[in-house]
């Protein structure tokens, strides 16, 4: 053989091994939620209708799909990984992960982890984490999922892994030396901007307005992309610690959230348009 | 008078003759046979052609035989051809295996699928139908009909809006439709909520001398139900599902609607497999269908697609509306069952598809309740070979039912359908970006010719129409709902294929290869297969027609008179770049902001100008009528699904002859005899 050639692949092999070892690990959890504009409920069983309702990638977790692409093109092609725990149809939504541009997939799927209530969701990812992958730098989870609203997956994530966290971001961004994170969020008073050590846990709050439309190639190409099964047999864990057994809390009833009407705030910065702007308003509904 | 000529050709039934001569150029004609004056004597009498694909193929090439079959069907023309195969002999394919075959050269030589659906079904039917129409066991014979009474109600029972001025006030939104077409005002607006209703408002109006015009979603873009004084009859309440069941003889489900359910509740309701209405009103034969329907493992909708999903299924019909995924599933026409259709008289017609066929001398006769008798005479003439959508239909010898289909209401009011729906697949919505207009068409072209790719349909945007969405990108991103149009796309196609998420390895390099050959690749592209994502696809086309108008609205603050100039042509596909080149160099040379997109799988995209002043739609309006007679003499049609209505009449006589537009007039004086209904609508009386 080519002793040349057989230089350059050594070459390449150990430039590989480098930058893999280099290479950021960035990790974003998602979920599978039933399309919201479709949510009804039985009102005699109190469980949610998914005949006929189409499965998504929460809108939250895809924001943090977002933030993590534009962490890897900003850091020398940092290495993504998505994972959700779920039933296999849960698959979709990684899919959907690869689509945009996510390196690789892992799915949860095991009928000992069905319901879970969110401790016992992030105490089985958080061992899959150690088992699975070992180091990371960030977790990145989208705020909360449209269907359950608890927003606490996360936060338990991070205590159980011992790492910090940033809730609710709006921004994010690595410091120039790349050991911490900057998260901006909103809070009520304004914005403010929190800095943590590298592993850590970030929430994402906010995406872009239109959602990210992949290739043709891009779809075909995420159906080749590393894709891995795992089962509570592969993680270290105790079946006392996951599914219902491991489940602290328990769903009493689910019913949907009474609408509140959104409130019109007058905007104008003459006073007198304004106050114009209020009487038509209060005209209209026959109020003076 | 139908004839059957079949073309022999000595030298492919004689093989060892052919493998003599041996010669590529080896003339398999049948002109030098049968003569070209006899043939085309024989076609202009109305003969259907037999075109016989023969199973000798080891001593004489397909591909020859078939070029020449090619020519052939396009010398004697679509409409007077029949494809047919000897297959079957021993050590040959069978029958079916042999004609699939032959079908599938045919496409891959350029025959879209209409076009060999036409040759392999309605042709072959129309000469089988001939025989058929024989008196039936009672005597009677199915081209005559009897009208059923319908029971009488006050007609000061039905809700009206009475008064100009009132309905102006309140319910001004009845006074136009899609068209912004300017109405001539109304003396009535009329709500029946039922076929007694409606028979009491035709009696009354017909008693009273007054016209009306019946109104639907008034989603139409011709005008058809702006009225020009009179009465309008809203029929907006039949809106009820009435019936769902699976007809084991057709092998397909049928779902039976009053005419004002809503199209997108139709897909809606079909492929949730949701039907409330049903649930709890339907009959109990209804409800085991129900119930058979949500077990059955397939998902179901309702092919033809107006883009404008707001449309009342009612008025689909009767504009036989068509849209992008005609292209695969032909217009509405071909998935109507059953009608049931109120006449002026206010007695009603129920037609199911295939019962009621015109006599051989092109007649049915319509007897009402009290026994009077009248003749109407269906209008002879050759359809085009597109897509189409203007005038009365007519093919000898047929059905009833397709007298109503796309006749715009003038016949009268359709009350209830029954459509035939079809399996829903998955699907990948692609739009794919291309550096040039031309270089798009070359596509559309390539992509019709590569059979294993299925498209659902075929979309196009011009450069122009690409440029319009930039714009709207700039002042809202989320009006349009997309991603920023890439820079280096200057055309693109929009076209749905099947797809399974599931699968690992799903084959698509022949469409590679295709887009490549096109001056792209498939990173220039998006694609969604996700519902909502699909929606989104849908959108971004439906935003084009909704931009212009909103543009046209705008200009006509300040010149009330301009309107959109809009095309709805259609030419033949071997004649797509042809029309293509031909409006953009019109529309150049007269300098006129224009844009195109649409159904181009169909060679039926729309033109549209955008006129600035009234000079510039006076030149555009000039340019149309050059278009339209372009269009025709390319064998193409003036109106492929919009319609004639109030608005295109002026392009009638450029399609129909004198005599054929008398022909469709005496249809309409027979079933209305007082011109009482959308009196202005199609022609003038």
């Amino acid at each position: 053989m080519n002793s040349d050639r057989l230089k350059n692949i050594s070459d390449n092999q150990c430039k590989s091994v480098a930058k893999k070892l280099i290479q950021m690990k960035i990790l974003i959890c998602v979920k599978q939620v039933p399309e919201i504009t479709d949510i009804k409920i039985n009102p005699e069983t109190g469980t949610l209708i998914r005949e006929g309702v189409d499965s998504i990638l929460n809108p939250f977790c895809e924001y943090a799909v977002e933030k993590a692409l534009e962490l890897k093109e900003k850091n020398d092609n940092a290495e993504t990984v998505a994972i959700s725990m779920g039933p296999p149809q849960a698959k979709s939504v990684l899919m959907r992960c690869l689509e945009m541009g996510i390196d690789r997939a892992i799915l949860l799927a095991d009928r000992k982890f069905a319901g879970a209530d969110t401790w016992a969701t992030a105490l089985t990812i958080a061992r899959a984490i150690k088992a699975i992958e070992g180091n990371f730098d960030l977790i990145l989870v989208g705020k909360q999922a449209i269907d359950g609203d608890t927003a606490q997956v996360g936060p338990e994530l991070s205590e159980i892994l011992g790492i910090p966290q940033i809730m609710y971001c709006t921004n994010l961004d690595l410091t120039s030396n790349k050991k911490k994170v900057r998260g901006t969020r909103e809070i009520e008073t304004g914005k403010e901007t929190l800095e943590a050590k590298l592993p850590c846990l970030i929430s994402v709050s906010m995406g872009p307005m239109i959602r990210r439309i992949p290739s043709l190639n891009e779809i075909l190409d995420a159906r080749k992309k590393p894709f891995k099964i795992i089962t509570s047999s592969d993680i270290d864990t105790d079946e006392s610690e996951i599914g219902l057994k491991g489940s602290l809390t328990q769903v009493i009833k689910v019913f949907p959230p009474q609408l509140k009407k959104q409130g019109i705030i007058i905007q104008d910065s003459e006073p007198a348009d304004a106050a114009k702007k209020m009487i038509e308003f209060l005209r209209e509904r026959n109020f003076v | 008078m139908h004839l059957l000529l079949r073309t022999r050709r000595l030298e492919v039934d004689s093989p060892q003759l052919a493998a003599d001569k041996k010669s590529p150029e080896l003339d398999l004609g049948f002109i030098p046979l049968i003569g070209q004056k006899i043939l085309d004597k024989n076609i202009s009498m109305g003969a259907i052609i037999e075109h016989r694909f023969f199973a000798v193929t080891d001593s004489c090439p397909d591909q020859i035989i078939l070029e020449k079959i090619k020519e052939q069907i396009r010398y004697v023309g679509i409409s007077s051809s029949v494809l047919s195969t000897d297959f079957g002999q021993v050590g040959n394919n069978c029958p079916i295996e042999g004609f699939l075959y032959f079908l599938e050269k045919m496409q891959t030589l350029g025959f879209s699928e209409g076009e060999l659906h036409v040759m392999s079904h309605d042709n072959p039917k129309k000469l089988i139908d001939r025989k058929k129409i024989q008196p039936n066991k009672q005597g009677v014979q199915m081209y005559k009909v009897t009208t059923e009474t319908v029971l009488s109600v006050n007609i000061n029972k039905v809700r009206c809006i009475t008064g100009h001025s009132e309905i102006a006030k309140d319910y001004n939104s009845y006074l136009s439709d899609e068209s912004r077409l300017a109405h001539k005002g109304a003396e009535y607006l009329f709500f029946p909520k039922d076929e007694t209703e409606l028979s009491s408002v035709f009696r009354e109006m017909s008693k009273r001398g007054i016209k009306i015009v019946l109104s639907s979603a008034r989603t139409g873009l011709v005008g058809g139900a702006v009225p020009y004084g009179g009465a309008i009859v809203s029929l907006e309440k039949f809106n009820k599902f009435l019936d769902l069941r699976y007809d084991s003889h057709l092998k397909e489900w049928l779902v039976r609607t009053q005419c004002a359910v809503i199209m997108r509740d139709l897909n809606d309701r079909t492929m949730k497999k949701n039907f409330p209405g049903l649930t709890e009103n339907g009959s109990s034969g209804t409800k085991a269908f129900l119930e058979k329907y949500r077990e059955s493992k397939g998902t179901y909708f309702y092919p033809p697609d107006p883009t404008e999903m707001g449309a009342y299924i009612g008025g689909t019909v009767a504009t036989n509306a068509s849209g992008a995924r005609t292209y695969r599933y032909g217009a509405t026409r071909n998935w109507v069952r059953l009608l049931r259709v109120m006449l002026a008289s206010g007695e009603v017609l129920e037609i199911p598809r295939g019962k009621y066929f015109a006599s051989p001398d092109g007649e049915f006769i319509i007897t009402d309740s009290k026994g009077n008798k009248t003749t109407v005479k269906i209008p002879m003439y050759s359809m085009p070979l597109t897509k189409n959508a203007a005038g009365i239909f007519s093919t000898p010898n047929m059905d009833l039912i397709d007298l109503f289909i796309g006749s715009e209401g003038i016949l009268g009011a359709i009350t209830e359908v029954e459509v035939a729906l079809h399996e829903w697949n998955q699907f990948i919505s692609i739009i794919q970006f291309f550096p040039s207009n031309e270089k798009a068409i070359n596509f559309v072209i390539a992509l019709r010719k590569e059979k294993t790719i299925r498209p659902e349909f075929i979309e196009f945007y011009s450069s122009h129409a690409l440029n319009l969405l930039r714009e709207k990108q700039k002042e809202d991103p989320k009006v349009v709902g997309m991603p920023p149009i890439p820079d280096y796309a200057n055309s693109a196609i929009f076209f749905d294929i099947q797809f399974d998420p599931e699968e690992k390895n799903s084959d698509f390099s022949k469409l590679k290869k295709v887009v490549s050959s096109c001056g792209s690749n498939l990173t220039k592209s998006w694609a969604a297969y996700e519902q909502r994502d699909m929606q989104r696809f849908k959108d971004f086309r439906h935003i084009l027609p909704e931009t212009l108008n909103s543009i046209i609205a705008e200009r006509k603050k300040k010149i009330p008179e301009l309107h959109k100039l809009g095309t709805d042509f259609a030419v033949p596909n071997e004649k797509l770049k042809e029309i293509w080149e031909f409006y953009k160099s019109s529309l150049e040379k007269e300098g006129l902001e224009w844009l195109a997109f649409g159904h181009i799988g169909n060679n039926h995209f729309h033109v549209n100008v955008l006129p600035k002043s009234l000079d510039e739609m006076k030149t555009g309006l000039s340019i149309y009528k050059e278009f339209a007679k372009k269009a025709v003499s390319l064998g193409g049609t003036i109106s492929a699904e919009h319609g004639i209505g109030k608005i295109k009449k002026d392009f009638f006589p450029i399609m129909f002859s004198q005599e054929t537009i008398n022909a469709m007039k005496a249809v309409k004086i027979a079933f209305d005899p007082g011109l009482m209904i959308n009196p202005g609508d199609m022609f003038d009386i």
